[in-house]
C-alpha cells in the first residue's frame, strides 16, 4: 500500500538532473557609430600666391632662307652699282682636308663672272683650265687672279660659286665626270 | 631615315624644299627626280658635284642643306 496523499500528482520523468541548455552565447555586442573628429580642411592659404609650374612651349626658330654665297659665310658689297660677292671656294681633297681659295663674283649685265685668286696647281689638270684667264683686279693686292670664261654663263652668284667650287674639287679630285 | 633640305641654286633662297626624308640608299637622282629638278644637280656641301648614282643617304649629315644648281652652266674658251 502506498502512503500517499491523492492531491499530489505522480511525476515521472527524468531524474532530477540538470539539463544543459545550449545556446547562442550571451555576447557583450560593441557598437561602433562614426566618430565625431573635427574635419581638416586642407587647401592653400589665402596669404599665399599660388605658382603654377608648367613646361615652358619651346620657340622654334628656323634659319632664313638664304643663298649659297650667303650660307657659304660670302659677303656682298657694291662697286660702282654693281654687286660684287666676295669669299672663299672650299673643296675637300681626298684626304678629308678642307682647301680655301680666295673668291670673287661680279654681276654683270647677263651673267655673273667668277674670279679665282691663286688657283691650285691641279687646275692645270681640269679639262676647262684653259678657260682660266689671267685678269688684273686692280683692288686685290698682290695675288693673282683668274677670271673664268662661260660658254653657258651661270646666271646668279649661286650657280657660279658652285660651278667654281665643282671645277676645283674635279681637279683636286681627279674626278672628271662631267 | 634621315631628312634634309634642298635650295635651289640662284633663288636667294626663296625655293627650298624643306623636310625631304630620305631612305637608306637614295641617290642623286632619286632626289632631283621626285623633286622635278631636271636640268640640275646636286652639289656637295664641302663643294663639288654629286654624281646622279651617288648614294646621297651615305653622303650627309641629317639636317644637312644641300644646292641644287642647273647642270647646264659650263666654262669655255
Amino acid at each position: 500500500m502506498v502512503d500517499r496523499q491523492l492531491s499530489e500528482p505522480i511525476v515521472i520523468g527524468p531524474g532530477r538532473e540538470r539539463v544543459p541548455v545550449i545556446g547562442p552565447a550571451q555576447m557583450a555586442f560593441i557598437t561602433i557609430t562614426p566618430g565625431t573628429p573635427r574635419p581638416v580642411i586642407v587647401s592653400p592659404e589665402e596669404n599665399h600666391p599660388v605658382i603654377t609650374i608648367a613646361p615652358q612651349v619651346a620657340r622654334v626658330i628656323e634659319p632664313e632662307p638664304r643663298g649659297a654665297w650667303d650660307e657659304f659665310g660670302w659677303t656682298v658689297r657694291r662697286q660702282g652699282g654693281v654687286p660684287i660677292y666676295e669669299g672663299e671656294y672650299r673643296v675637300r681633297d681626298r684626304l678629308g682636308h678642307e682647301r680655301r681659295f680666295t673668291g670673287r663674283i661680279e654681276e654683270r649685265q647677263n651673267e655673273s663672272v667668277a674670279f679665282i685668286a691663286d688657283p691650285p696647281d691641279e687646275i692645270r689638270n681640269h679639262r676647262h683650265h684653259s678657260c682660266l684667264q689671267l685678269y688684273h683686279l686692280p683692288d686685290q693686292g698682290e695675288r693673282t687672279w683668274y677670271l673664268l670664261h662661260w660658254r653657258i654663263p651661270a646666271r646668279d652668284p649661286d650657280t657660279a660659286l658652285l660651278y667654281m667650287e665643282m671645277m676645283l674639287d674635279e681637279s683636286i679630285n681627279r674626278n672628271h665626270r662631267r | 631615315m634621315k631628312e634634309i633640305t634642298v635650295a635651289i641654286a640662284g633663288t636667294g633662297g626663296r625655293q627650298e624644299y624643306r623636310d625631304v626624308r630620305l631612305m637608306p640608299g637614295t641617290r642623286a637622282r632619286d632626289i632631283l627626280a621626285q623633286l622635278n629638278l631636271t636640268g640640275f644637280q646636286l652639289m656637295k656641301p664641302e663643294g663639288g658635284a654629286f654624281g646622279f648614282n651617288d648614294d646621297i643617304y651615305e653622303a650627309v649629315a641629317d639636317k644637312q642643306k644641300l644646292f641644287a644648281a642647273k647642270a647646264d652652266v659650263e666654262a669655255g674658251a
